[in-house]
């Protein structure tokens, strides 16, 4: 287990010298450690499987108990599993999308130190030890997101960085109160030593802080659009891994005996509801490819918070399950994002069109994630989003009144996001790869094997979950379930079945498939050639203009601004309000006056280190004073 | 081992770090660091018994002599000009030592630890040169680890301590010498004052 934590962080090492014998083996050598790592937590989960949790304690200083403690079971399993898988895909998808940059070195080692860290998140024992790992996975990530040493990336990463560390500031605290209370900071121990009620929800709101900000969660959702400058693959494992997530689940276990559960649970499944309306409906109207999908990444992982805040055994499974899902999808849809860019060279939708035919297997990939992400089944979004609405239902029901009303009207609000998030990736897949091909794109083609191998491992993933959920659920969710709540969901051979009803997911895709397939086989069976189209001869029809000074195909086509001309004259305000600056222009006003503050303080930075040296000098005298007083 | 012989020992040590700090010639000052660290691995080893410090310090002495004369033939071997000339440097290092032993009543662990922190907040404050700066702040590391060493008595696992903060210098020593290229690289000075411009 300290191997499997331990190997990305020799791997970093190791990395950057590498570089001199050649940039491509560095690549490969990262990529390689990345599926040890993998291998290694396959092993560490056989004994989980068998025993229900795996432990390692290493006494360090004895004054403190038993510091570094690592303690796997089915809960971090399952987000390990995942963040080390994620790390193998996205530093092979690297190898060909770096290749010719600057400070692959430095890309490498952050890379494998950003999956080394994350593990150690998932996979300690004690809070001490998690919060190691999750300030320097903060820190990875502000290196990553800054990697390219632009004006722009630098901002957005100093911007991460600030929101995410000032929340981390929260969950400091909030470790502070746990080990001044209980005299422990082992997972196990906390539970059964608090006692108060009352304190336990407020060392627990203190971690949501953490987790909201972790997660992008509204309203400190701001960082992760911005984000986007970073590399695909970077900005494809920072949403897959919910850190976030994992907080809020463990918190429910630590604190199981002694929390007031109702409040808490409500006030993360209204974040999770507002921050996947606001998502799904900010990713709508994005022309950014990029932007679109880290908009409807906020609004996936509101669905992730909604479904652990019903608490129920079924929300907390549809929660997890749905991560599980969004993990695959989203880091299929960020990959694929990343194509298009490696090929086209643009972030805009309206600059792109008709890639099909040059880019057939991202294309493919491409419209599996989006159907995932739209929740269209049998893809395996749907099977995640149904169990959160049947679980809002449920909740609804037994809660009743007028509370009841508004667990119904969550889940209303989350289907609406549903339904969004379809609108969102239908504009995306027709301004990307339908169309008329713009002239610039004529020599595009599809990506190396090394990029399009992620994603057809993703697609793939994709389709298996969703016609088979019974499989993740049994295997992966079900165990983790059990571990948050109690109790389990129940599964057929076909699907699963809840309080509510029940969902066939194999039958339903045998359905489907089996018309559609046959439908295409006979098609191409028993298709006529018929005399090629008029517009092959002469172009499209746009009026009988056409000489190009009279008529530009790139002016009549149907660009992604249309596709939501609609939506933004129905919800205007609320666009309106965003196009401002949205939650920005609170935050910079924040900033204002902190700097107001700070250029005070400023003064005293002088920037010579002897003047520090006097002040560190001081604050020791100071400090003695105060201890002999 | 007889108390005249500890004595000599830590003067040595404090006498050796303390020409570290006043020496003007940067290989000169490194090399008389070097010694004086390696030299506090032997002592503590000698004295503790224990040879976790002994292998540490070696490394802390090798780590440090390598990469700072590295540094020291890419950039200058003469420290800039210090804010404390020699003369007034030399007196006051005497009278860091005097005071610390009065204080301590001529102990010669507890004076030498407490000497060495004084003289490495001194080398902080008082030089320009950043490679000096650096020596003063390494000065500093040794007396805090012959401080956990002083402390063993109070908890056995101090040492372990000493192991993490020595493990920590060595990276850092490292990462010094690395970004003091890069900014004499920037600037073409290693003048602390000069550099201020470098903030954000």
């Amino acid at each position: 287990m300290l191997l499997a934590t331990i190997l990305p962080f020799i791997g970093a090492l190791v990395v950057v010298p590498l570089g001199r014998l050649s940039r491509r083996l560095q690549g490969y050598f990262a990529a390689a450690i990345a599926a040890m790592t993998f291998i290694l937590l396959t092993l560490i989960g056989r004994e989980v499987v068998q025993a229900g949790e795996a432990k390692l304690e290493l006494v360090w200083i004895n004054i403190l108990g038993p510091i570094l403690t690592f303690r796997v079971d089915s809960l971090s399993l399952l987000f390990a599993l995942i963040a080390s898988l994620f790390g193998f895909l996205s530093i092979l998808y690297s190898v060909d999308d770096m290749k010719g940059k600057a400070g692959t070195g430095r890309y490498y080692a952050l890379m494998l130190i950003f999956s080394g860290s994350m593990l150690g998140l998932f996979l300690a024992g004690n809070l001490l030890l998690f919060f190691y790992f999750w300030e320097i996975v903060g820190l990875c990530s502000y290196f990553l997101i800054g990697f390219d040493y632009s004006k722009e990336s630098s901002r957005a990463s100093a911007k991460a960085l600030l929101i995410i560390n000032y929340a981390s500031a929260f969950l400091l605290v909030g470790i502070l109160l746990v080990y001044f209370l209980t005299g422990t900071l082992q997972f196990s121990e906390i539970g059964l030593r608090l006692k108060e009620p009352m304190l336990a929800a407020m060392i627990v709101s203190l971690f949501l802080v953490a987790a909201v900000a972790k997660s992008a969660q509204f309203p400190l959702h701001v960082w992760l659009p911005d984000a986007t400058v970073a590399p695909s693959a970077v900005i494809a494992y920072l949403v897959v891994v919910e850190a976030g997530a994992y907080l809020v689940a463990r918190s429910y276990v630590i604190f199981s005996a002694c929390l007031p559960a109702f409040s808490y649970e409500f006030a993360i499944a209204t974040i999770g509801v507002v921050t996947l309306t606001v998502g799904c409906m900010a990713a709508w109207v994005q022309s950014d490819v990029k932007r679109v999908l880290a908009f409807s990444t906020i609004g996936q992982v509101g669905y992730i918070f909604l479904g652990m805040g019903l608490g129920t055994t079924l929300g907390v499974a549809g929660g997890l399950f749905h991560f599980l899902n969004h993990a695959f999808f989203k880091g299929l849809l960020f990959l694929c994002a990343g194509c298009l860019i490696y090929s086209t060279g643009t972030k805009k939708l309206d600059q792109m069109g008709g890639l099909f035919g040059r880019m057939p297997l991202t294309a493919l990939s491409m419209l599996v994630g989006a159907l995932s992400l739209a929740g269209v089944p049998p893809f395996n979004g749907f099977a995640s989003k149904l169990m959160i609405y049947e679980a809002s239902l449920e909740k609804a029901m037994v809660t009743g009144g007028a509370l009841g009303g508004v667990y119904v009207l969550y889940c209303i609000l989350a289907m609406f996001g549903s339904g969004v998030s379809l609108a969102t990736i239908m504009k995306v897949i027709n301004s990307a790869f339908f169309g008329q091909l713009p002239d610039r794109l004529k020599t595009v083609k599809e990506v190396p094997a090394t990029m399009y191998t992620p994603l057809l491992a993703l697609s793939a993933i994709c389709l298996i979950l969703g016609v088979a959920p019974q499989l993740a659920l049994d295997h992966f969710v079900g165990p983790a379930v059990q571990v948050v709540v109690g109790g389990g969901v129940k599964t057929t051979i076909f699907g699963m079945v809840t309080s509510i009803g029940f969902y066939e997911a194999t039958t339903i895709a045998a359905l489907i498939f089996t018309p559609l397939i046959s439908g295409i086989a006979i098609y191409r069976k028993v298709r006529v050639k018929t005399v090629p189209p008029v517009e092959a001869k002469y172009g499209i029809f746009v009026g009988g203009e056409m000489e190009k000074p009279y008529v530009d195909i790139d002016k009549v086509k149907v660009d992604a601004e249309s596709f939501t001309f609609a939506a933004v004259q129905t919800f205007n305000r609320f666009y309106r309000f965003m196009w401002r600056g949205g939650l920005d222009r609170i935050y910079l006003k924040l900033a204002e006056n902190f700097f107001t503050v700070a250029r005070h303080i400023r003064r005293t930075h002088v920037g010579v280190i002897n003047i520090y040296s006097v002040w560190v000098v001081l604050g020791a005298v100071i400090l003695m004073v105060l201890i002999v007083i | 081992m007889d108390s005249i012989w500890l004595a000599l020992v830590f003067t040595g040590l404090v006498v050796l770090g303390g020409a570290a700090i006043v020496v003007s010639r940067l290989k000169l000052a490194s090399v008389l660091f070097t010694i004086h660290s390696a030299y506090l691995g032997t002592v503590l080893f000698i004295v503790t018994g224990d040879p976790e410090g002994i292998y540490m310090h070696y490394l802390i002495a090798a780590m440090f002599l390598w990469p700072f004369l590295w540094v020291i033939n890419r950039t200058s071997n003469y420290e800039e000009p210090p804010v404390l000339g020699a003369k007034a440097s030399s007196i006051i290092i005497v009278l860091i030592m005097t005071v610390s032993n009065l204080f301590y009543n001529w102990d010669p662990l507890q004076s030498g630890y407490v000497s060495m922190i004084a003289m490495g907040i001194y080398g902080m404050v008082a030089r320009r040169d950043i490679i000096k700066i650096a020596i003063g702040f390494n000065l500093i590391e040794n007396g805090v680890h012959l401080f956990t060493i002083h402390l063993v008595t109070f908890g056995p696992q101090t040492p372990y301590i000493a192991l993490v903060l020595d493990s920590a210098t060595i990276l850092l020593n490292l990462l010094v010498a690395w970004v003091i290229v890069g900014i004499y690289e920037e600037y073409k000075s290693l003048n602390s004052w000069k550099i201020a411009r470098l903030r954000w």
